[in-house]
C-alpha cells in the first residue's frame, strides 16, 4: 500500500515537473528603473517645439488678421503681449502691422530646457525675414504644467551679433537663474546695469562693462535729436529705464555664460516750453495717442525687450546686447 | 589429439564482464538514453505547442480615480512597442491617454491622487496601486485641457475609451490616462507583440545531445576497466603472471651463446639435471608452475642438427646392439637457466625431453621407449613452440597427451 502511494506520488511529481517545464512564457519581466539621465532629458522634442511655435504663430497671425488682440493671451504673455497689442493698435491706425513685427516661421536653432520644475523657458532663433530683416530670438515660457508654452518675448537680433553656443536640442540646455554666479555679473545685475547704461549713456558708471550696440546708439541718437529740438523751445526731455522685476529669462550657454532676455520699461517724458504742446514723436506714438488731447507734457511708455549675453567671469569679455525690441505701448499727456 | 586440435575443439569461455561494465551498460546507459529522449521530446514540445506566446496582453481594472499612470519602464516592459487600450466605466465620458515624460506627468498630477500601473503580476494581469502625486495642485486659471497640453509627445481622446500605440525604448516615457471625471472606473489593457521569444527548446536539444553522447560513451569506452586501460598506457610490455606461459622471442635469443654456455656447464648440469628431475617429480603446484612457465624454443637449424645427430646415434645403437637411451629430459633444457634455481639449469645437450607432470608417481624416469623419430618429433616439438596466451594447465595436459 505504501509502495503504491509512493509510486503515485512520484508519478504526480514527475508530471507536475514536466508540465512546469512546458507552456512557459518565461520569467515575468520587471520594469527597469529609469536611469538618472531621464531627469536630464530635454523637456521637449524638436517636434514639440515646432508644434508649439506653429501654434503661437497661428495665434499671432489670427490676431493680426482680425486686428484684435483679445485672443492673444492663449499663446502670448509677458512683454510680448503688451508689444503685440500695441502693434495691433498701431496697425489699426496705420493700416497694418509694421514690418518689424514680422516673425519668420522657420527656425535656425532652438534651445530646449532640461529642468523639471516650472516656469520653463525655451528659446528659438528664427531665420531672417523675407525682406532680409534680422533673425528673431523667440522666448517661450511655460508658467505651470497645466498651461502651455506662450511667447513671452521677441528680440530682433542686431546685425552681426554673435550668439553664444548652446547644446543641441536633443541634449537640452539648463535654465539659468537671475542670481547665477561665475559670470562678469549676475543676470539680474546685468539687466539693471544695462538699464542704467541706456538711461545715462556713456555717463553710466557701468558703460565700460557693456559693449556698444545699436540699441544704445539708437536711443542716444534719438534722445539727442529730441533734446536739441526741445531746447530750441526751452523744453526738456528725459528717459528713465527700469528693469521689470521677475521679467527675466535665462538659458545657460555651453561656454558657461548666460543668454539673458529681460524686460526693461522706459518712460520718456517730454515737456515743451514756452506754452507749447508736447506732441507724439513718431507715427507709432501718434497712433497710440489717438485722439488724446495734447498738453505741454507727454509721457510715453516703452517696452524694451533686451537680449544680453553675460560671459563667464574669467573670460575677460564685456556684456553684450545681441538683440532687442523697443515698442511704445502707451502715450499719454500729463 | 594434438594441442591445436584440442584448442580448436574446446570452446573459448569469454571472460565475464566486470561489475563496472555491467553498471555502465545496463544502468547508466539506459538512464542517459531516457534522459536524452526526454530532453529531445521536451525540446520539440517547447518549440511547438509549448512555444511562448508572441502576443502578451495584460489587463487591470481601476476604480475611484481620474488618472492612471504607468510606471517608468512599464510601457516597454515586454517589448518596445505597446498598444494600450482604456475602456472607461462611463461610456459617455471622454477618455484620454497621453504619452509623456515622468517629470511632465508628475507636474500635471501635482497634488492629485492617481493609480499606478506598476507592472505585471502575471502574464495576463497588470499590477496596480494607489498613489498621490507630491506637491500642491497647480490647477488654476488659464489651464489647458488635458488633450491640448504641449507636454505630451502623443495624446488620443475618445468617448468611452481610447487606444494608443507607444514606444518606449529607454524607459523615459510613461502613459497618463485621464478618465474625464473624478472617481471613475476603467479597464486597462496593454498588449505587446514580442519580437524576440525566449528559446526554451535549445537547452533541451543541447541536453539531449549531450545525454545521447554520454549514453554511447557509457556503453563503450566508459564500460572498459580503467585499470586495463591505464596498464596498457603505462606498461606497454605486459609481464607474464604466475601460471601463464613465458613468451620468448626466438629472434631475440643468441642460441650460439646459449650453446656455449650449456657446454661449459654441461658436467655440472648433468648432476643438477638428476636433482632437478627429482625435484620436479616431487614438486607440487610450484614445480608445476615452474615447468609450465618455461617454453622451449628450437630453431630450424638446431632441429635439423638434432635429427642428424639422433639418426647417427640410432645407427650406432643399431650397430652396437642395444643401447639404453636413458635420457631424462626436461622442458627446462631450452629455457633460460635460472641462476637462483640450480634445478632449472638442466642441460639437455642431447635434445628435448619432457619433465614429469605433477601427480605422476615419484619414481625414476622410466626407460625411454624406442625412439620413433617421426612421431616423437612433430607431436612433441610442436608443443614446444611458443604459444600465445595459452593456459599453463592446458599446456601441461597437452604435454602429457603428447607423451
Amino acid at each position: 500500500m505504501r509502495t503504491r502511494m509512493t509510486t503515485m506520488l512520484a508519478a504526480a511529481l514527475a508530471v507536475g515537473l514536466t508540465l512546469g517545464l512546458g507552456a512557459c512564457d518565461g520569467q515575468l519581466p520587471e520594469p527597469q528603473a529609469a536611469s538618472a539621465e531621464v531627469d536630464q532629458m530635454p523637456d521637449l522634442t524638436p517636434e514639440q517645439e515646432q508644434k508649439i511655435r506653429t501654434a503661437v504663430l497661428e495665434t499671432l497671425d489670427k490676431a493680426t488678421q482680425d486686428m484684435n488682440g483679445e485672443g492673444l493671451g492663449v499663446r502670448v504673455t509677458g512683454p510680448m503681449l503688451e508689444v503685440r497689442n500695441s502693434a495691433i493698435t498701431v496697425g489699426k491706425a496705420t493700416g497694418g502691422l509694421d514690418k518689424t513685427n514680422t516673425i519668420p516661421t522657420d527656425m535656425m536653432q532652438t534651445v530646449i530646457p532640461t529642468d523639471s520644475g516650472w516656469p520653463r523657458t525655451m528659446y528659438t532663433i528664427t531665420t531672417t525675414t523675407e525682406d532680409q530683416q534680422s533673425q528673431r530670438l523667440l522666448v517661450f515660457t511655460q508658467d505651470s504644467p497645466r498651461q502651455n508654452y506662450k511667447l513671452w518675448g521677441v528680440a530682433r537680433l542686431f546685425p552681426g551679433a554673435q550668439l553664444p553656443r548652446f547644446t543641441v536640442p536633443e541634449i537640452g540646455t539648463q535654465m539659468g537663474l537671475p542670481n547665477d554666479t561665475g559670470l562678469v555679473a549676475t543676470p539680474q545685475e546685468a539687466v539693471e546695469r544695462y538699464a542704467d547704461v541706456l538711461q545715462n549713456g556713456s555717463n553710466s558708471e557701468f558703460a565700460d562693462q557693456f559693449a556698444d550696440d545699436s540699441l544704445r546708439q539708437t536711443i542716444a541718437s534719438v534722445a539727442q535729436t529730441v533734446q536739441e529740438g526741445m531746447e530750441r523751445n526751452n523744453g526738456t526731455q528725459s528717459q528713465t529705464f527700469t528693469a521689470v522685476p521677475d521679467a527675466i529669462k535665462i538659458m545657460r550657454s555651453s561656454d558657461g555664460g548666460d543668454l539673458v532676455v529681460a524686460q526693461i520699461n522706459s518712460e520718456w517724458t517730454r515737456a515743451a516750453g514756452d506754452g507749447r504742446e508736447s506732441l507724439p514723436a513718431s507715427d507709432e506714438e501718434e497712433a497710440l495717442f489717438g485722439d488724446g488731447t495734447a498738453t505741454s507734457t507727454m509721457k510715453v511708455t516703452y517696452v524694451n525687450i533686451v537680449a544680453l549675453y553675460v560671459p563667464p567671469e574669467d573670460s575677460g569679455e564685456q556684456i553684450t546686447a545681441v538683440g532687442a525690441e523697443r515698442k511704445p505701448i502707451k502715450v499719454e499727456a500729463v | 589429439m594434438t594441442v591445436e586440435e584440442r584448442e580448436q575443439e574446446e570452446p573459448q569461455v569469454p571472460a565475464a564482464p566486470s561489475r563496472r561494465a555491467r553498471i555502465m551498460r545496463f544502468v547508466v546507459t539506459p538512464i542517459l538514453g531516457v534522459i536524452a529522449v526526454a530532453c529531445i521530446v521536451l525540446g520539440v514540445l517547447n518549440a511547438t505547442i509549448w512555444k511562448p506566446d508572441r502576443d502578451i496582453t495584460a489587463e487591470a481594472s481601476v476604480s475611484g480615480t481620474r488618472y492612471v499612470v504607468t510606471d517608468p519602464g512599464v510601457l516597454g516592459l515586454v517589448d518596445d512597442a505597446v498598444t494600450m487600450t482604456v475602456t472607461g466605466g462611463n461610456a459617455e465620458a471622454t477618455v484620454c491617454t497621453a504619452i509623456g515624460s515622468m517629470k511632465d506627468v508628475a507636474g500635471w498630477l501635482s497634488g492629485t491622487p492617481y493609480v499606478r500601473v506598476t507592472g505585471l503580476s502575471e502574464w495576463t494581469v497588470l499590477s496596480t496601486t494607489d498613489a498621490e502625486a507630491q506637491g500642491e495642485s497647480l490647477a488654476g486659471d488659464g489651464d489647458v485641457a488635458f488633450a491640448d497640453s504641449d507636454m505630451w509627445t502623443s495624446v488620443a481622446c475618445d468617448t468611452g475609451g481610447v487606444t494608443v500605440e507607444a514606444t518606449d525604448e529607454d524607459s523615459s516615457r510613461v502613459a497618463l490616462v485621464d478618465l474625464g471625471e473624478d472617481e471613475a472606473s476603467a479597464d486597462i489593457a496593454m498588449q505587446w507583440v514580442r519580437q524576440s521569444l525566449p528559446n526554451y527548446a535549445l537547452p533541451f536539444y543541447i541536453g539531449g545531445g549531450v545525454s545521447a553522447v554520454l549514453a554511447v560513451l557509457s556503453a563503450t569506452v566508459l564500460a572498459m576497466p580503467w585499470g586495463g586501460r591505464r596498464k596498457r598506457e603505462t606498461e606497454p610490455e605486459e609481464q607474464p603472471s604466475d601460471g601463464e606461459p613465458t613468451i620468448v622471442d626466438p629472434a631475440a635469443r643468441n642460441l650460439v651463446a646459449d650453446q656455449l654456455e650449456s657446454s661449459d656447464t654441461a658436467e655440472a648440469a648433468a648432476d643438477a639435471s638428476e636433482d632437478a628431475s627429482g625435484d620436479v617429480s616431487d614438486g607440487g603446484d610450484d614445480a608445476d608452475a615452474d615447468v609450465s612457465d618455461q617454453t622451449s624454443v628450437i630453431s630450424q637449424d638446431e632441429l635439423m642438427a638434432y635429427f642428424a645427430r639422433f639418426a647417427q646415434e640410432d645407427t650406432k645403437s643399431d650397430a652396437a646392439g642395444t643401447q639404453d637411451a636413458d635420457a631424462s629430459v626436461s622442458t627446462d633444457a631450452a629455457a633460460e637457466p635460472d641462476a637462483d634455481d640450480p634445478a632449472d639449469e638442466t642441460p639437455s645437450p642431447e635434445g628435448l625431453s619432457f619433465s614429469p607432470m605433477p601427480g605422476e608417481p615419484e619414481s625414476p624416469a622410466p626407460p625411454a621407449p624406442p625412439v620413433d623419430i617421426p612421431e616423437l618429433s612433430f607431436d612433441g616439438l610442436v608443443t614446444m613452440l611458443p604459444q600465445d596466451d595459452e593456459p599453463s594447465a592446458a599446456q601441461s595436459d597437452d604435454v602429457k597427451e603428447g607423451e
